[in-house]
């Protein structure tokens, strides 16, 4: 084992999860590479270092409190409770409820045109969305969070997902028109 | 769990306790001491209280409370924007917290501001990691998981927390240096 190999794996060693030939190779190197032994010191002094981070204890009230709000969010009439739901959706993501609300503009302005009978003014609401969709997509493909998002979150975001891409198939099929 | 899938309220209230201090501590810690950090602990429980449906028994229920806990975080990390003015709120309740720290044993006020001291020290440090540093270190330091359960937690491969954690210690002996020389 040369320097670069036993660095890297100075951090399964402190963690005890290296297999019985590893372990006494790396402790070998160690008992002969003074450079070695004086880096996987201080990561395991820096490490033990981290024991002394303190937390205070949570208030008395804490387990009342979480009972409180449990209570206070199903107790809510059942139609405020969608409500808050489709808010949460959008508050979510801020950014994602932006393409959102602007789809919906474009929708009930296209239906305005629709019912209306004046189709001036599409194509230029048509380039304001098309930036937008793009917006959602570099969004979904950066965004760490949403890869980390899991169980209903993940839910909750498939179906704003759902809500934008229903919003604009509709868009699309108006526009093809 | 299984008892309180079924709604029985009084083994929710058991399972509160039993976590509360763990969650609340990795809150606590994952958001630099923010004095927010109760409340969106307290917020996970809600979570957990209304999607208790969706926990699958053969996941450990301590791998779901904290992939919540985790989710709750970043959320939380997002509405907070900067982490300038959650430094500023932090400094009104330190000394507040040097107060509560008293229960915990030392009854010497100059040792418990030096553990405060240090615990800030700490605090700077790991805040200066990335997100998923941050993570996987917590959850190995505080929480002793394995990288399995890690991995679980953190919705990533094995090999990518043990990556993570390689990183974050490296810089972190890098960042507490000075402070371990002084001693
Ligand atoms: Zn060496």
């Amino acid at each position: 084992m040369d320097c670069r190999n036993v660095k890297e794996l100075f951090s399964e060693y402190i963690d005890g999860s290296l297999g019985e030939i590893e372990r006494k190779a790396l402790e070998n190197h160690l008992e002969n590479c003074a450079n070695c032994r004086a880096e996987c010191d201080s990561l395991l002094d820096s490490w033990e270092m981290l024991t002394d981070f303190a937390v205070p204890p949570v208030g008395d009230q804490f387990t009342r409190q979480v009972m409180q709000k449990v209570n206070n969010r199903s107790s809510q009439p059942v139609v405020s409770d969608w409500f808050s739901r489709l808010v949460a959706i959008f508050s979510l993501r801020q950014i994602s409820a932006v393409p959102a609300l602007a789809s919906l503009v474009v929708l009930i302005g296209i239906g305005y045109f629709i019912l209306s009978g004046r189709p001036a003014g599409i194509a230029e609401r048509n380039g304001i969305d098309s930036t937008r969709k793009f917006e959602v997509v570099r969004d979904l493909r950066d965004e760490e969070i949403i890869r980390d998002l899991e169980i209903y979150e993940n839910a909750e975001i498939l179906e704003n997902l759902d809500l934008l891409m229903d919003l604009e198939a509709v868009e699309s099929f108006e526009a093809a028109d | 769990m299984l008892q309180f899938q079924q709604g029985d309220e009084a083994s929710f209230r058991t399972l509160v306790d039993r976590y509360k201090q763990r969650i609340y501590a990795f809150t606590y810690r994952f958001l630099n001491r923010s004095p927010e950090a109760e409340d969106i602990a307290q917020e996970v429980f809600v979570k957990v209280y209304f999607s208790r449906d969706t926990y699958r028994p053969t996941a450990k229920f301590s791998t779901w409370v904290y992939v919540i806990s985790k989710n709750a975080c970043l959320q939380a990390l997002k509405k907070m924007g900067s982490n300038v003015s959650m430094n500023e709120r932090r400094s009104d309740t330190d000394l507040e917290m040097v107060e509560t720290i008293a229960g915990s044993g030392d009854d010497n006020p100059s040792e418990r501001l030096l553990n405060d001291e240090k615990s800030g020290q700490i605090a700077d440090a790991i805040s200066r990691l990335p997100e998923s540093q941050k993570m996987a270190v917590l959850l190995k330091r505080y929480d002793q998981m394995s990288y399995e359960e890690m991995a679980e937690v953190m919705n990533c491969s094995v090999q990518s927390v043990k990556s993570l954690l390689f990183r974050g210690r490296s810089a972190l002996k890098e960042y507490l240096k000075e402070y371990f020389r002084e001693d």
